[in-house]
């Protein structure tokens, strides 16, 4: 009898252990199926990957994230084979996800996406998320209340990969978690291939591709064209990683950050890029292809081309009223191109010259 | 100023008539129309030095004469320091008064020439009875030698292309904002004297390559150096003549003028600017420098390869020469360099010129560059708000330079690309692109006025007493619109830079403009006012640690000791002061105590709604602090568990026991009432249990809008207890009774910054 008793209490005292053995298998086992040795979670696996109501001897590191496209989720697309690398590199050194220097430490990555809108998991209700992607740190323990949350910076690439190893290392307290970045060998081969090819052309044109190097024009394109896109802001657009658009409290595209002096959005780049482009062209247009058709010779001692004027048989364009309409339209042009401009820069900041729009002749 | 710009386009006409009427006037004639319009030059230039000298006082009527902003104020001290004394003596300055305790080889590490030329200045008025106070002659320097500015730019572009677009470039240059931006009054800044020396050294530069003469590279081998001599953006000069060179050869261009202009130019330039201290041997060492070398190196062995090829009877037969000794030469080249790289002889490349090419590195590696608001790239607002229609002028002269294409425009068009790439990483780089965008505008519309303003016919009509045939009245009349139509964006032009100067660039930062509710102009002069206090009531020898931007600011205006300051030679010095800020009083009482600190001052503008404030700053100075002591300082545990950045009750625990918090909230709620005070910077309430007690410091003094804190370290007991034991402190002055606060008048209310 009292061997029984004692056998009987060994064997509950020894359940809450055999399922803690047992609930830990699960969890280390599944993040070592699955790919990546990040788990899938759902609402169902939930409670076995927590242990729940157990208390749990390793830490849970979460990515609620969405891989459909109806959220228009940059970050969550971008982040995702990031969060895969980080997980990899961490079951590729420690196979049994455990610390090898602190073997009382183990780390599991787990993920859960929303795949359509209206299907929702409860987890996120769970924890009242607003926004994705999320990362969240569940300490060993044997609550879901405190948790840590991991900062996704705005930036993708290794940087931020390093920054969110960082900080798991911290929460942790795991010191061994080196990043193990996979060969590029599309790039690599892509290089070699580039290069093969441009110095196999090389060889078979050369002078053609002479000819294009020393091409004048080939030089005052590119120059002026790298000079436009320079003073529209884009480079404030590649280093700040600013979005393309935005959208107002309607949820309707805006183009323009509006009253924002010191910020863009990339859009305005273009755009702006495309005026100065018009700009440009429209004065060059009247320095330099407007008087090639003044018929007055003496009138433009640098620009007139005799022998071109020979070659013009249409008797409109002989006549001297073409330059003018040519002259006259250009320059009608430029100010409305330019008082377009104004009216977009006053967009930005409280401007008080912005030139009288064209088209406002004829709103009314 | 717009009567300038009609002047301009007066002269613009009537010099395209007279060039073009030449041949049928009389020798006497044509003496006097010379005289004409040499005198109109003269004219227009004085005009324009007065146009760019009265725009940029804006900052002294509207303010008064004061110095501006951070740098210049200790270069208004160094210049003082130089007055009294030596130059000797300025030169072997150690200033123990910066950098506590470490101080700081101040003559070794600045660069003299702004310094030096006011100084100079200085003495020459005395010396012809003119016993100008150094303070005026500092405010008024920028202004002065903006107009200098403006006539070389007239000069350089007189070389591109001709008088009439020099004059049109000196008009733009002298008025445009880009440049205004670091020269108005009391701006008393090394840019203020380098764009000047810029434009020199390119004048001469230019005048070298075209004549080949000895003389004009001398002299641009002389303003290198003073450039080298008063901003260390002289690298960009180094950097550029070289370049413009090694196009001019690869275009196959080489010809004995430019060997002799760059030959001068280097030799002359880079053991001038050996003498500055500061730059030492640099110019051989660092890699910065080392295009300038290899062009030299380079240049000689094209002048080789030149001769023989003139001495060689078969051209055929020197291809193969040539082509071997050039691999030999490349293999040996880098060779060497990576040598000399590795065994440390070159230093490497310096982390500031990093950052302009991989955009991204300074973000990582030196948060202290990237903090600085200067180093932030531009949006394209910046670029019109800088210069106006001729941003969009300038793709324009680039095109037409193309066309042309001599050595000369070689030279604009190469500054012209890498600069725009500059100005758009790093936002003081506009300084330099503003040049070359006057003189590239004035070359496109000086080359449109060529063509629209020429009314020679009708007046060679006019002048035979003919009638106007009906073509020519529409020719007229079409080149009155075209020309019109520019003429219109030039008085924009004017009004732009006007608006622009009046509004952005006249602030001298150290006092702040705002209205009263009833739309009067008042001055919030808080800075002035605590810097005061610190000087009047503080022993001469007591310490003040704030955080840098602060720095020569009080080393200028209060002459107290700074731990650190605008010359940001020591991260971990720095660091340290962000971490004493960063950290909880008992840890902070003890880092500040060791360093002998007395004073902590913090500059708040939760009452006001000044932005700039220490809390703004305050994620930089955790940055920088836990770059050094990441096991100390963790960026993470200020922010709160959902990843914000705040300060009402939300903040997190870290954030509110820092000393940083405390110092900027200490008695903040009580100001409004129980419920608590609004921060109007960060829209978020603060209540009096979030603050708590200050234990270690007290209060000695808060200026009249909050703005300036200052609080002094609690004395230990005589059994050297930190001051936490000690109960109430022990404040002498008057002012401080209470904390030296000064409550709000109520009826007055709330004056809003206008910035």
């Amino acid at each position: 009898m009292m061997f029984g008793k004692g056998l009987l209490t060994g064997l509950v005292a020894a359940i809450p252990i055999f399922q803690a053995v047992l609930g830990q298998e699960y969890a280390v086992n599944a993040a070592k199926q699955s790919d990546h040795g990040i788990i899938k979670l759902t609402d169902e696996n939930f409670e076995k990957v927590f242990e729940l109501p157990n208390k749990r001897s390793y830490g849970v590191a979460i990515l609620f994230t969405t891989n459909n496209m109806d959220f228009n989720c940059n970050t969550c697309v971008k982040f995702d084979p990031e969060f895969e690398l980080i997980a990899q590199s961490w079951l590729q050194d420690h196979p049994e996800l455990t610390s090898n220097e602190k073997p009382d430490l183990q780390l599991v990555f787990a993920r859960t996406t929303i795949d359509s809108p209206k299907n929702i998991p409860a987890i996120f209700r769970m924890f009242k998320l607003q926004q994705i992607p999320k990362l969240l740190y569940f300490p060993p323990g044997d609550d879901i209340e405190h948790f840590e949350n991991i900062d996704i910076p705005q930036e993708d690439g290794v940087e931020r990969v390093n920054y969110i190893v960082n900080w798991i290392k911290v929460l942790t307290g795991i010191p061994d978690f080196a990043l193990h970045e996979p060969t590029d060998w599309t790039s690599l081969f892509l290089t070699a291939f580039i290069v093969f090819t441009s110095v196999y052309l090389f060889r078979k044109h050369t002078d053609l591709i002479l000819g294009f190097i020393n091409s004048k024009w080939i030089w005052t394109l590119g120059s002026v064209i790298f000079i436009i896109f320079m003073i529209s802001g884009y480079m404030f657009t590649q280093m700040r990683q600013v979005p393309i658009a935005g959208s107002n409290r309607n949820g309707e595209i805006i183009y323009f950050a509006e009253g924002e002096f010191q910020n863009q959005f990339g859009i305005e780049t273009q755009i702006v890029a495309v005026f100065y482009g018009i700009l440009t062209c429209l004065t060059l247009f009247l320095i330099k292809i407007v008087p090639g058709f003044d018929t007055d010779a003496t009138v433009t001692e640098n620009n007139n081309k005799p022998n071109k004027k020979s070659k013009r048989k249409n008797s409109f364009m002989n006549s001297p009223y073409f330059s003018t309409i040519l002259a006259v339209s250009g320059a009608v042009l430029l100010y409305s191109f330019f008082a377009a401009y104004t009216n977009i820069y006053g967009m930005k900041q409280a401007y008080p010259f912005t030139l009288f729009k064209i088209t406002q002749l004829f709103s009314h | 100023m717009s009567d300038v710009v009609d002047v301009v386009d007066a002269a613009v006409g009537s010099n395209a008539r007279v060039n073009k009427d030449g041949d049928n006037l009389t020798i006497k004639e044509k003496s006097v129309a010379h005289w004409v319009l040499q005198s109109l030059k003269i004219l227009i230039c004085v005009f324009l030095v007065v146009a760019a000298v009265s725009s940029r006082l804006f900052a002294v009527i509207k303010f008064e004469s004061i110095i501006h902003e951070f740098d210049p104020w200790f270069n208004f001290r160094a210049t003082r320091i130089l007055t009294e004394s030596s130059f000797y003596h300025f030169l072997n300055w150690f200033d123990s008064r910066t950098w506590y305790p470490l101080g700081r080889v101040t003559g070794g590490t600045l660069y003299p020439g702004l310094m030096a030329t006011a100084a100079m200045v200085w003495h020459g008025l005395r010396k012809i009875g003119l016993p100008v106070d150094i303070r005026n002659i500092c405010v008024m320097f920028a202004p002065a030698f903006s107009g200098i500015t403006a006539w070389a730019t007239y000069k350089l572009t007189c070389d591109i292309k001709d008088s009439r677009a020099g004059l049109l470039a000196a008009a733009f240059m002298a008025i445009v904002p880009g440049y205004i931006s670091r020269s108005v009054a009391g701006s008393y800044d090394n840019e203020a004297i380098a764009i000047t020396l810029l434009m020199l050294t390119f004048m001469f530069w230019i005048k070298a390559i075209k004549s080949g003469s000895i003389l004009n590279a001398m002299g641009a081998a002389l303003c290198y150096f003073y450039m080298v001599s008063a901003w260390g953006g002289y690298v960009f000069i180094t950097n550029l003549i070289p370049f413009h060179v090694f196009c001019l050869l690869l275009m196959g261009r080489y010809t004995s003028r430019i060997y002799v202009a760059y030959n001068t130019w280097f030799i002359l330039g880079t053991v001038a600017s050996m003498q500055i201290p500061f730059v030492g041997f640099l110019p051989i060492r660092s890699n910065d420098h080392m295009s300038a070398l290899g062009v030299f190196g380079l240049l000689q062995i094209v002048a080789l390869g030149d001769y023989i090829k003139n001495k060689w009877d078969n051209p055929k037969r020197f291809r193969p020469v040539l082509f071997v000794s050039l691999i030999i030469i490349c293999v040996l080249g880098l060779g060497l360099l990576t040598l000399a790289t590795y065994l440390g002889v070159i230093a490497p490349w310096t982390g500031r010129f990093y950052s302009l090419w991989d955009t991204n590195y300074a973000k990582i590696h030196i948060p202290i560059i990237a903090s600085v608001s200067e180093h932030q790239p531009v949006a394209w607002p910046s670029f019109f708000f800088d210069t106006h229609f001729l941003i969009w002028m300038f793709p324009v002269g680039v095109v037409l330079l193309f066309l042309e294409l001599k050595d000369e425009h070689v030279f604009i068009i190469v500054y012209s690309v890498l600069c725009s790439y500059f100005a758009g990483v790093m936002v003081r780089l506009m300084l330099t692109l503003t040049p070359v965008i006057c003189i590239t505008a004035a070359v496109a519309l000086s080359q449109l006025f060529d063509v629209y303003l020429n009314f020679n016919d009708l007046f060679t009509l006019l002048q035979n007493n003919s009638i106007p045939t009906r073509p020519t009245i529409t020719k007229f009349i079409t080149k009155l619109i075209v020309s019109g139509s520019f003429i219109f964006y030039l008085f924009m032009f004017v009004y732009h830079c006007t608006w622009v100067t009046q509004n952005a660039y006249s602030s001298p930062s150290v006092v702040l403009p705002s209205s009263t509710p009833d739309g009067k102009l008042s001055l919030i002069d808080d800075y002035r006012e605590a810097y005061y206090w610190l000087r009047m009531n503080t022993p001469e020898d007591s310490k003040v640690a704030a955080w840098w931007d602060y720095g020569y600011q009080i080393g200028g205006m209060a002459d107290r000791t700074t731990l650190v300051d605008n010359n940001t030679w020591n991260n971990t010095h720095i660091a340290l002061v962000g971490k004493a800020m960063a950290s909880n009083e008992t840890r902070a009482y003890e880092i500040l105590d060791e360093l002998d600190v007395d004073y902590v001052l913090v500059v708040f503008g939760g009452v006001l709604g000044f932005g700039g404030d220490d809390i703004n700053k305050f994620l930089w100075m955790i940055r920088i602090s836990e770059g050094i002591w990441p096991e100390e300082i963790n960026e993470r545990s200020f922010f709160t568990a959902n990843g914000e950045y705040k300060v009402d009750s939300t903040a997190s625990q870290t954030m509110k026991d820092s000393i940083m918090y405390k110092m900027s909230y200490y008695h903040f709620p009580e100001l409004f009432g129980t419920n608590g005070g609004m921060d109007r910077v960060r829209q978020q309430l603060i209540k009096s249990e979030d603050v708590g007690e200050l234990t270690r410091f007290h209060e000695v003094f808060t200026s009249e809008n909050w703005m300036i804190r200052i609080y002094q370290l609690n004395e230990r007991d005589n059994e050297g207890r930190d001051g936490k034991f000690i109960s109430t402190p022990v404040v002498s002055n008057t002012k401080a009774s209470t904390g030296g606060r000064r409550k709000r008048h109520g009826a007055v209310g709330p004056s809003d910054l206008r910035i």
